[in-house]
């Protein structure tokens, strides 16, 4: 499975990198975090500038057209710059329209999520699940009920619902019935809430998708953990070099240069593996599921513990909301429980290995 | 625009479907040398060497070299000779070594007719190896060696050895050690195996008492032996470290869970069980997708990142370690005694688990990959040299 990036990826790759590292620096992000919706609207808004918007989007509908390598590379980049914004949702739902829509829906909502003019998101957990097989909701003739932990609520003009047997509708969030209600998020940059549905008109995509959309998630939420505790390990290694206590940067002492050690050696291969599935699921869809499970599992779980123990490393500084650590613990706390905790995933990828 | 690619890898996968077929599944006889005669001719181990050594001198391709290995693992069918000599000595030579060392040692090395135990450790040194004391002194067209290796594997098999001596013994300590290579068939060496905690003794001391090597069987020049030894050094980790070992022993781990009763039912069914196969199995993948992110990069001609190969020692090793733990976990009561030799694991599990502590120790052991990673990969700084 080839999945190394071109140059050309890779020059892309640079430019959304640069606009991030100038869009979130820490101060930023801590407004953001507090509540300054004008500073998070604005990076996110960025972003769909760049075209990030359209991404999957294929060319004829005024999308880049490319694959969910590139897109999961992406998002580990937004997961290392701990961006606000409904990224990884609009994402899916962009995705979930050019593989499932007809040509009318296709036409409808493609060129304006490409051009950065729609946002999407996608609402898929019902009843404490996130997979397919727990969807019961069904749109026919109308929609009723509701979805959990859905990011994006309030950008979005368009959402994505999951329906029994793995089928996705489209919603017009400002459809007569659809409402909203935000929850008090542990990731403030990426809030979620509830949405619900009463007797609303939806629009049945007719490829089913939903087993792929729950693959994709999985990939993104693993792509964004990884760049959050390489984040993580980059700064607490920064801050280990210039600190000192006993007339010695901590740096000197064996016992933090192994403890940082311990931490690069368990976020290295997560890159690779991210990109490997996301590789995987463009190529060798068969093989997805399995490898998707398996990547989110250890990807988010890993970045949890690594994210712990980073924050720990600062000692006491680290333990304020002023410091930033708390922004990529919180970033990697989500993405554990987002689409599913590891266990979960494990107990799945079990099965499917017919293990 | 993906389609063709695919297409592509795929054919190539038929082909080496079609090759196994015909020379490893359908042979009359299996024999591992032949057969692995035939492989190289096709082009499909040995890649990186050239043909005029016995390799197969393909284009640096990791997709290719990825199918080959899965293709080859899923039939048992053989593929590079382990052990010091394809996986140390190999590469070194082909780095460093003048042409008629090449064209003598490497070809019957690669079809493993040529065993080589690797010269390095002694009593006082250790993961401080520049500080060797054995000793080469140039007598006529010979050196003479004295001194005593440690910890040496598969010396009591071995025909030759690559051995870092002290020629420069007025230089500071990493220049003044040479690279020599000995036949070990002469009265000036004798070998004493090592009994390891698992009973078995795949180490060896070696005393050197006036061995005796030709003049021009020195690796690189005298007093360059501890840069030559790096390129060896660097070759060892990704071979001690390399993610085949976990994928095969991540099989054999599962193929116990399937045969082993736990509670009264095959252990695989335990759903801790196989939470904690999956957990391992995750880290496997992310090794080797790990290797495979290393082989693009030499395959597209770009850097590699710093300490690659003590973080793919790190990793592997503890992989080793958990699959060990596992086997426990399964095998339980197994563990104490087996009322057989056919009983769950017939103590090769007890036998893994310690051997995943020479994992950790051997090619420089996990606190010197915890240095390497700090100060190369992190720029964290220096602890001793």
């Amino acid at each position: 499975m080839d999945f190394a990036l071109s140059d050309d990826q890779m020059t892309f790759i640079d430019t959304v990198d640069r606009y991030l590292r100038d869009t979130c620096p820490p101060d930023r992000l801590h407004k953001a975090f507090d509540g300054d919706e004008a500073i998070a609207g604005e990076i996110w808004q960025g972003l769909l500038e760049l075209g990030l918007g359209g991404l999957v989007i294929p060319e004829e509908h005024g999308g880049l057209g490319l694959g969910l390598l590139e897109a999961s590379t992406i998002t580990e980049r937004i997961g290392w710059a701990g961006a606000p914004g409904p990224w990884a949702s609009h994402l899916l739902a962009t995705l979930a329209i050019s593989r499932a829509g007809s040509d009318a829906q296709k036409a409808r909502w493609l060129p304006g999520m490409a051009a950065g003019e729609i946002v999407g998101a996608v609402a898929l957990m019902e009843g404490g699940a996130w997979g397919p097989d727990a969807w019961k909701l069904t749109a026919s003739p109308r929609l009723t009920g509701s979805k959990d932990y859905v990011m994006g609520l309030k950008e979005a003009q368009v959402v994505v619902v999951g329906l029994a047997g793995g089928q996705l509708a489209l919603v017009e969030s400002s459809a007569p019935g659809v409402s909203v209600s935000p929850w008090f998020s542990t990731d403030k940059t990426r809030p979620v809430g509830q949405i619900s549905f009463e007797n609303v008109a939806a629009d049945v995509m007719p490829e089913t998708y939903g087993a792929e959309l729950l693959d994709a998630a999985l990939i993104l939420a693993a792509a964004d953990s990884h760049g959050a505790s390489a984040r993580m390990v980059e700064d607490i290694v920064e801050y280990s070099k210039t600190r000192v206590q006993f007339d010695r940067t901590l740096a000197s002492f064996q016992a933090v240069k192994h403890k940082m050690a311990d931490l690069a050696t368990a976020v290295e291969p997560n890159g690779p593996l991210y990109r490997q599935t996301a590789a995987i699921f463009d190529q060798m869809p068969d093989d997805a599921p399995r490898a998707a499970a398996l990547a989110k599992a250890h990807i988010t779980e890993t970045a949890s513990n690594v994210c712990r123990i980073a924050t720990e490393s600062y000692g006491g500084i680290g333990y304020t909301w002023e410091h930033s650590a708390h922004i990529w613990l919180r970033r990697a706390m989500f993405n554990y429980a987002w689409m599913g905790a590891p266990a979960v995933h494990r107990a799945r990828a079990a099965d499917l290995a017919g293990w | 625009m993906l389609a063709p690619v695919v297409t592509e890898q795929e054919a190539f996968r038929k082909e080496v479907k079609d090759f196994l077929q015909e020379h490893w599944l359908g042979a009359a006889e299996r024999n591992e040398a032949d057969f692995r005669k035939k492989a190289v001719e096709a082009g499909y181990v040995y890649r990186s060497i050239p043909r005029q050594f016995g390799g197969s001198d393909q284009a640096p391709d990791p997709v290719k070299a990825h199918i080959i290995r899965e293709e080859f693992d899923k039939v048992r069918a053989p593929r590079e000779v382990s052990g010091n000599g394809p996986g140390l000595l190999v590469p070194t030579l082909l780095a460093c070594g003048e042409e008629w060392q090449k064209e003598m040692f490497i070809p019957k090395t690669l079809t493993g007719e040529y065993i080589w135990a690797q010269g390095y450790s002694e009593p006082g040194a250790g993961s401080d190896l520049a500080n060797i004391r054995t000793t080469a002194v140039l007598e006529g067209d010979e050196w003479i060696i004295n001194g005593q290796k440690v910890w040496t594997s598969n010396a009591h098999n071995s025909i030759y050895m690559f051995i870092l001596v002290r020629t420069e013994p007025d230089a500071p300590k990493h220049q003044g050690i040479s690279y020599l290579l000995l036949d070990m068939r002469q009265p000036g060496v004798t070998v004493r195996p090592l009994k390891q905690i698992t009973g078995e003794a795949h180490f060896n001391e070696i005393f050197l008492d006036n061995a005796r090597t030709p003049k021009d069987w020195i690796v690189g020049k005298r007093g360059e032996g501890w840069t030559v030894s790096r390129t060896t050094l660097v070759h060892e980790r990704n071979t001690v470290g390399a993610s085949m070992g976990s994928d095969q022993l991540f099989n054999q781990v599962l193929k116990l869970a399937r045969t082993t009763e736990l509670n009264g039912k095959p252990a695989i069914e335990d759903p801790l069980i196989r939470d904690e196969l999956g957990r391992i199995y995750a880290r496997v993948s992310a090794h080797r997708a790990a290797g495979q992110h290393q082989l693009n990069l030499a395959a597209a001609g770009r850097e590699s990142g710093q300490a690659t190969g003590a973080f793919t020692k790190l990793y592997g090793s503890a992989i080793s370690e958990s699959i060990g733990l596992l086997a426990q976990r399964i095998m339980a009561d197994h563990a104490m005694a087996q009322p057989n030799e056919n009983a769950p694991g017939a103590g090769r599990w007890v036998k893994q688990y310690m051997n995943s502590i020479a994992a950790q120790l051997g090619g420089g052991t996990s606190n010197m990959q915890r240095n390497q990673i700090a100060e190369r990969a992190l720029g964290l700084p220096r602890d001793f040299a």
